[in-house]
């Protein structure tokens, strides 16, 4: 505790305006990035003593000392540091595939399209029935008129996605094995790829209804074909990269780690280049390493020798570009869609989990595993902000409100689960 | 997005040349080169907006952590060999040996660098002064790298070849600290505050506060750590003190050495940080060189090809001039043949950081004049390095076998 206050103490005399101007301090990206560091990791470390994942620490730090509240990050500090995200994404991913044994998935498929199936029909049936069913006074008041169908349909669509990497951070963070880990692991990855299409779909819908006045919607093919291109070249481009660590693994076998790293960041950087999708091509290289060779526990130590590091400052920095000034502009409204994304998560949690035939803790508190939200819904509102300009902005303001929600409580409500199913192991990373 | 290409390409060169480095174990001189890793100085600036421009100005400035972190690096590693009780190992007067060698080569280099800045380059009186005194620091520095696997080669595990490794590791403390002073006291800062009090306060917090760091890092690192918090620690408190460093405008060298030396004085888990900084420093170093390699714009002339021949020439001389009268004033208990002071003629990673440090916050003008002069030297002196080495190494060996004779 002592050394949290010394260097918090210390980071707000530093910043403080008397040093600043007697001292004529220049801004230092380093001194940023040192400071968020530290702070997050000690704020993870204290977070875990109240039983909360290291993570939530992670974003909490990253919240308090973003451009938001203290300032210790600017605005372009945290749009520079955000090179790490490819990075810290692709690493995840890696972990994530190497964790999956095929043989586990097999006997959970499906449980897994259950839960998938009924929770993207509870919620996006359940916020467009809201849209008619509810007065739409208070939505109009923050955001403007709107026609509610394509509205709630593209907010159902975002509401339905859950972040695979915060879900694989605390998993890893608890080190939690078994039945349910694979299940929650296996539905959260799963759905992003059925999010992803969806929200292609519903958007390549809405464009064409708010352009055309309200009339005849209809479906933009290329945007479907473009889609199953970047999955196929994904899952392909993943075996590729897979079929490469396993050579490498089985025939050098030195500097595991440099060479992770390196090729961590080359997905990233092709899956860009090509319009690919980053979390499914690593996704895909780790389950290859697992599955079809012997290394899959190499590949896994290797990473975690330098995970941390990484973790820590792409949750910092997640947390850092929270906007907080949406979600003190539209709070409430905030408040009442995580409500509702709840109960309607609740729902379809539990008619899959039944339908599915899974235990009774999935079917009651398997909810609770499916409710963060980080980086691929915020890179979609984004999206709708450019493409529907009528409503897109105030549309991104409130999802953002709603994403800083998501994403500081999920996680704790993750561990919850896992630790009550029995399945955690120690909590330190 | 190019940052991250960037990034990632210098991740994968590093990992290569890392590789490279630690896999030939009987290298010819030339291979030196590649050792020292020098050679990415090369391929930075293949990289560089000269070449590929992959590492274009943006990128690099997207990157400049890396580089304020590789410079960092340097300074703590160095730093972090100062432990008290390593040092109690040795006779006072090895110290005082690597200063009077560091005070001899600063008077004599910048005499003649002097000369030849207003003479043959042709500048001005303030800059050929300023010049001068810091090429002076820069050809004092040393590195024992070379040394290391010449005496490797040759199997030499006598007394005289420890003391000198002993003293050719510690030798550049001197010029880092000139460093500090020439930055704070040299009219170059563009400051309103008075000219020597002003300083003297920055350069006592540029000594205080890495001792506050090293002191959260002790208590940090007080309980048991993992590995992995231990590198995130190490990672996050260099960052800081090489941050608080470039904020107060100061090069990351000086006040990263002393969070090096205050650390490895408070601390009682050297034997944990050891493994970790060798394993990383490799790949550290050549993501620097790849960067510095990238920064620097060559400049080339006759003039200056003279310059740096007259440098080397000299500093080779008062190698060689300045080891038997040293040793005799010292009383030191064995002879050294005065080959042995080639010892010192690599600098290395320090003369590299040295010279950025430099071209980076020191503010000096003709600052490209300064990194092309600085860094064609460093790289000539270690091309030269093994071969004179050799023959360092040799020679020593017929003094004593002639001494042997003489006492039998």
């Amino acid at each position: 505790m002592i050394e949290l206050l010394i260097l918090l103490a210390g980071m707000l005399l530093w910043r403080s305006e008397i040093i600043q101007v007697s001292l004529g301090l220049q801004s230092s990206l380093a001194l940023s990035f040192g400071f968020i560091l530290l702070f997050a990791f000690l704020v993870g470390q204290r977070v875990a003593r109240f039983q909360l994942p290291q993570i939530t620490g992670f974003i909490l730090a990253g919240i308090l000392g973003g451009p938001y509240l203290l300032g210790f990050l600017s605005h372009h500090d945290v749009q520079t540091l955000q090179i790490f995200d490819g990075l810290a994404l692709s690493l995840i991913a890696l972990i994530a595939g190497g964790e999956m044994r095929l043989s586990r998935l097999k006997q959970q498929l499906r449980a897994i399209f259950h839960l998938v199936f009924w929770q993207t029909f509870f919620i996006i049936g359940g916020f467009i029935m809201i849209g008619f069913l509810l007065p739409l006074k208070i939505f109009h008041q923050q955001i403007g008129y709107f026609a509610p169908l394509p509205f709630f349909l593209l907010l159902g669509t975002l509401a339905t996605a859950t972040s695979p990497s915060t879900t694989i951070a605390v998993i890893t963070e608890t080190r939690s094995k078994g039945r349910l880990t694979d299940l929650v692991l296996g539905t959260a990855v799963v759905k992003d790829f059925v999010v992803i299409l969806l929200f292609a779909f519903s958007l390549s819908l809405v464009k064409s209804w708010v352009q055309g006045g309200g009339e005849s919607p209809g479906l933009d093919w290329l945007v479907v074909f473009r889609l199953l291109e970047e999955v196929g070249g994904s899952l392909l481009l993943g075996v590729v990269i897979g079929g490469g660590l396993v050579l490498y693994l089985k025939y050098i076998q030195r500097e595991v780690t440099v060479f992770i790293l390196s090729i961590a960041f080359f997905s990233y950087e092709i899956s860009h280049s090509l319009g690919f999708h980053p979390l499914l091509i690593c996704l895909v290289a780790g389950f290859i390493v697992e599955n079809y060779s012997p290394y899959g526990t190499n590949l896994i130590k290797a990473i975690k020798k330098v995970a941390l590091p990484i973790f820590v400052i792409f949750f910092a920095i997640s947390g850092a570009s929270l906007d907080m000034t949406a979600l003190r502009k539209s709070w409430l409204l905030a408040v009442a869609i995580v409500l509702i994304r709840s109960a309607l998560k609740f729902l379809g949690t539990f008619s899959g989990a039944r339908l599915g035939g899974t235990n009774s803790l999935m079917r009651s508190f398997g909810w609770a595993g499916f409710i963060s939200q980080a980086g691929v819904t915020l890179g979609m509102a984004i999206i709708i902000e450019k493409e529907i300009p009528l409503w897109g902005a105030q549309f991104k303001t409130l999802l953002l409100a709603v994403i800083a929600l998501n994403q500081i409580i999920g996680p704790v409500l993750l561990q919850k689960l896992l630790v009550r199913s029995g399945e955690s192991g120690c909590k330190e990373l | 997005m190019k940052a991250l290409f960037a990034f990632g390409l210098l991740i994968l060169i590093a990992f290569l040349g890392s590789r490279f480095l630690t896999r030939r174990k009987n290298f010819s001189p030339f291979f030196f080169i590649f050792h020292t890793g020098l050679i990415y100085l090369l391929l930075g600036i293949a990289l560089g907006s000269k070449g590929l421009n992959i590492l274009s100005p943006e990128v690099l400035e997207h990157l400049s952590p890396l580089l304020i972190l590789g410079l960092g690096w340097v300074g703590f590693v160095f730093g972090f060999q100062f432990e008290k009780k390593y040092l109690q190992r040795f006779q006072r007067k090895f110290i005082s040996f690597s200063f009077f060698y560091f005070l001899i080569f600063l008077l004599t280099i910048s005499g003649l660098a002097y000369l030849l800045m207003s003479r043959v380059i042709g500048l001005n009186l303030p800059e050929a002064l300023s010049f001068s005194f810091a090429l002076a620091l820069l050809f004092s520095l040393t590195s024992p790298t070379v040394l290391d696997v010449i005496l490797f080669q040759v199997n030499k595990k006598e007394l005289p070849s420890y003391l000198a490794r002993f003293i050719v590791s510690v030798t550049s403390f001197w010029g880092i600290l000139g460093l500090a002073f020439l930055v704070f006291f040299t009219p170059h800062q563009e400051s309103s505050q008075p000219c020597f009090w002003w300083p003297l306060c920055i350069f006592t917090l540029s000594i205080s506060l890495p001792i506050l760091i090293a002191f959260l890092f002790h208590r940090l690192t007080r309980k048991k750590v993992s590995e992995e918090e231990m590198l995130l620690f190490l990672l996050g408190l260099v960052f800081l003190c090489a941050g608080i460093a470039d904020s107060l405008g100061l090069a990351p060298l000086f006040p990263t050495m002393i969070l090096g030396i205050a650390y490895s004085n408070m601390t009682r888990r050297q034997e944990k940080l050891y493994p970790l900084l060798l394993n990383t420093e490799k790949p550290m170093f050549v993501v620097l060189f790849i960067l510095v390699g990238a920064l620097w714009q060559p400049l080339f002339s006759w003039p200056l090809a003279w310059v740096i021949l007259l440098l080397i020439v000299l500093k080779i001389l008062v190698l060689i001039g300045l080891i038997s009268p040293l040793t005799s004033l010292l009383h030191f208990p064995f002879p050294f043949s005065p080959w042995y002071g080639l010892c010192f003629l690599s600098s290395g990673v320090m003369g590299v950081t040295f010279t950025v440090c430099v071209y980076l916050w020191w503010g000096l003008t003709l600052s490209q004049l300064f990194m092309t002069l600085g860094l064609i030297s460093v790289i000539c002196l270690d091309f030269l390095s093994p071969w004179v080495l050799r023959l360092a190494v040799v020679c020593n060996k017929k003094v004593y076998a002639c001494l042997d004779e003489e006492n039998q």
